[in-house]
């Protein structure tokens, strides 16, 4: 029990400092703040409780999802692939080319509203639950836990001098981590290019070039942002914990100390020597603070340094436990709530931010879902011919020439037929169609570049431009699809 | 501020925030043109694959954000400006 002697030496110097000052004065111990100095580093204690459950789940399942997702495979090949060489993005059945883009987009804008709907109802909840920065930092300090011990345990390994001990924990410490990040790399790359090829040249060290760049690039990347800078990306280098508040309102959920219960605070003889209705609920064991991650005390007030993992609330609840009150000393909780303003859960929810970012949310969700849905097996486009704008053949028609740009998205080798119309007596032809037919032939995921040809008769008045739509249709597959594409076609002026 | 820790802490919120930055810049930009055509383009013979065309070009979008934040960090943070207002607000005891 290394840590309670640890927590009683700090709590016997807040006492003296307290001793001084006025009875209702709340000593507060200012941590991090100099930033002349070098930072500490912050050893969190490990907490247990239903949250703890919660996010230990988030934080191994999305692990689990990050590492195992790239192995899964689909149609004889990888699920998810994001092949940047052959610009196409494979997932699961769909496929996706850089044609493509706005959904991309989309699913970009419906993350950062996804973000703005969670962070405006439950707080900070992908800061402490799912963003990457406190996954990866939690399963560095697990491994960091399972090598150096408890939180008392590595504040003393820490402090001792290097012996034997120390280089073989810190050395164990070191593998895992370096190889853990490793793994995170080489998992990253095998988005891109096949894992399974990759992980079998990279364990016969033949990964060169670029790839090997991102692999240790990402590697590194993981070891520095998890093993040393932790907490502190969070408190200096995420813009997201800045503006957060931006979306918060009085109604959402904090991590929220209840200081009219818990006030005022104390431990001990002190705490022996006053009378029961004169102290407040918080023994001071100072435990909410030493499991805190970002190292913060949440007795003084919302900070945004918190990033809302509620360990404060299952370590103050296990306290409270133990001191036979009530738990619920800190706890989630929202400003109104707190100002005694109790509303039913359904009226909490629908206030007119959480209804606007739903709304928005769901506009764009039900835009991707319906443009997925309708999303064509091909694309055209049509760029006139730039050198003439028109000509005349041997038989006396008009002759306007187009550049065409075929993609074939689908997973099969396309034919395409092309008809006009908008224009009397129009005829079109591709330049150069296969062999005995009138069409032109596109691998599957490729791109043909065609010139395509459009005459009528010279009687028909064209007076200098008119408006025409190609119809271009598939030939092979289930259902052939069509697609139209509008251009103009040019004439004498007469 | 020229406090050691702050020069890292402003050393690393230029780097991460060009870093996403760059990031963006890179699928906005290689999802409209494709390397191995911008290659051919080039003024002298430049013969690269994609994932060389994407690596370069991330890199190069990063390498340029960190120029232009570090910059304007800098600028912002030093000079006589900066000491003029500083030296007023020690004058009216922040």
């Amino acid at each position: 029990m290394g840590y309670t002697v640890v927590a009683l030496k700090l709590a016997e110097t807040t006492l003296q400092n307290s001793a001084m000052s006025p009875v209702e004065e709340i000593p507060v111990q200012v941590q991090g703040t100099n930033l002349y100095e070098a930072s500490e580093k912050i050893y969190p204690r490990e907490a247990k409780g239903i949250f703890q459950t919660w996010r230990n789940g988030c934080v191994l399942f999305l692990l689990g999802l990050y590492y195992l997702l790239p192995w899964v495979q689909w149609d004889a090949r990888q699920a998810v692939l994001l092949d940047l060489p052959a610009r196409k993005f494979h997932i699961f059945h769909l496929t996706f080319w850089p044609q493509d883009f706005i959904f991309l987009a989309l699913l970009l804008v419906l993350a950062g509203l996804a973000l703005f709907f969670f962070t405006a109802i439950a707080g900070r909840v992908w800061c402490g639950y799912a963003c990457p920065q406190t996954v990866w930092t939690e399963a560095f300090i697990w491994m960091e836990r399972w090598v150096e011990g408890t939180r008392a345990q590595q504040m003393k390994l820490s402090a001792s001098p290097w012996n034997a001990n120390k280089i073989r924990k810190r050395v164990s410490k070191q593998a895992l981590w370096i190889g853990f990040s490793l793994v995170t790399g080489l998992t990253f790359v095998g988005y891109f290019t096949p894992i399974q090829q990759l992980v079998v040249d990279f364990l016969n060290l033949e990964v060169a070039g670029w790839s090997l760049f991102w692999v240790l690039f990402y590697g590194f990347a993981t070891y520095g942002n998890a093993g040393f800078m932790r907490e502190q990306v969070c408190k200096y280098m995420c813009p997201y914990a800045r503006f957060q508040s931006a979306m918060f309102d009085s109604d959402t959920l904090i991590v929220a100390y209840d200081s009219k219960r818990g006030e005022p605070r104390s431990r001990g003889k002190k705490r022996k020597d006053t009378a029961e209705e004169n102290r407040g609920d918080c023994i001071d064991c100072g435990i909410c603070v030493q499991v805190c991650p970002t190292g913060i005390d949440i007795r003084d007030g919302l900070q945004y340094e918190c990033i809302a993992c509620a360990a404060c609330i299952d370590a103050c609840d296990e306290v409270m436990d133990r001191v036979e009150l009530p738990r619920g000393l800190i706890k989630y909780s929202s400003e109104n709530h707190d100002l005694g303003k109790h509303k039913s859960l359904w009226r909490t929810l629908l206030r007119t931010r959480v209804i606007a970012y739903a709304t928005l949310l769901a506009v764009c969700l039900g835009g991707f879902v319906l443009g997925l849905a309708a999303r064509k097996s091909f694309q055209v486009d049509i760029i006139r011919d730039r050198n003439a704008l028109f000509s005349y053949t041997s038989d006396q028609r008009i002759e306007n020439t187009y550049h065409v740009k075929v993609m074939n998205k689908s997973q099969i080798d396309q034919q395409y037929r092309v008809g006009v119309q908008g224009l009397d007596q129009a005829q079109v032809s591709w330049l150069k169609p296969e062999l005995g037919g009138a069409s032109r032939l596109v691998s599957a995921g490729q791109m043909g570049d065609f010139s395509l040809i459009v005459t009528t008769p010279t009687t028909n008045a064209i007076q200098g431009m008119q408006k025409i739509m190609f119809v271009f249709t598939e030939i092979s597959g289930d259902k052939q699809e069509s697609i139209q594409e509008e251009s103009r076609f040019f004439g004498p002026r007469n | 501020m020229t406090g050691r820790r702050t020069q890292l802490i402003d050393i690393g919120i230029v780097l991460w925030i060009s870093f996403i930055s760059a990031g963006v810049a890179t699928m906005l930009f290689f999802a409209t043109f494709d390397p191995v055509e911008i290659a051919q383009l080039a003024t002298f013979p430049l013969t690269i694959d994609r994932t060389a065309g994407y690596s370069l070009g991330f890199l190069l979008f990063w390498l340029l954000l960190v120029v232009n934040s570090g910059a304007i960090l800098w600028l912002a943070r030093n000079g006589l400006h900066r000491r003029s207002v500083e030296a007023r607000g020690n004058n009216t005891a922040e």
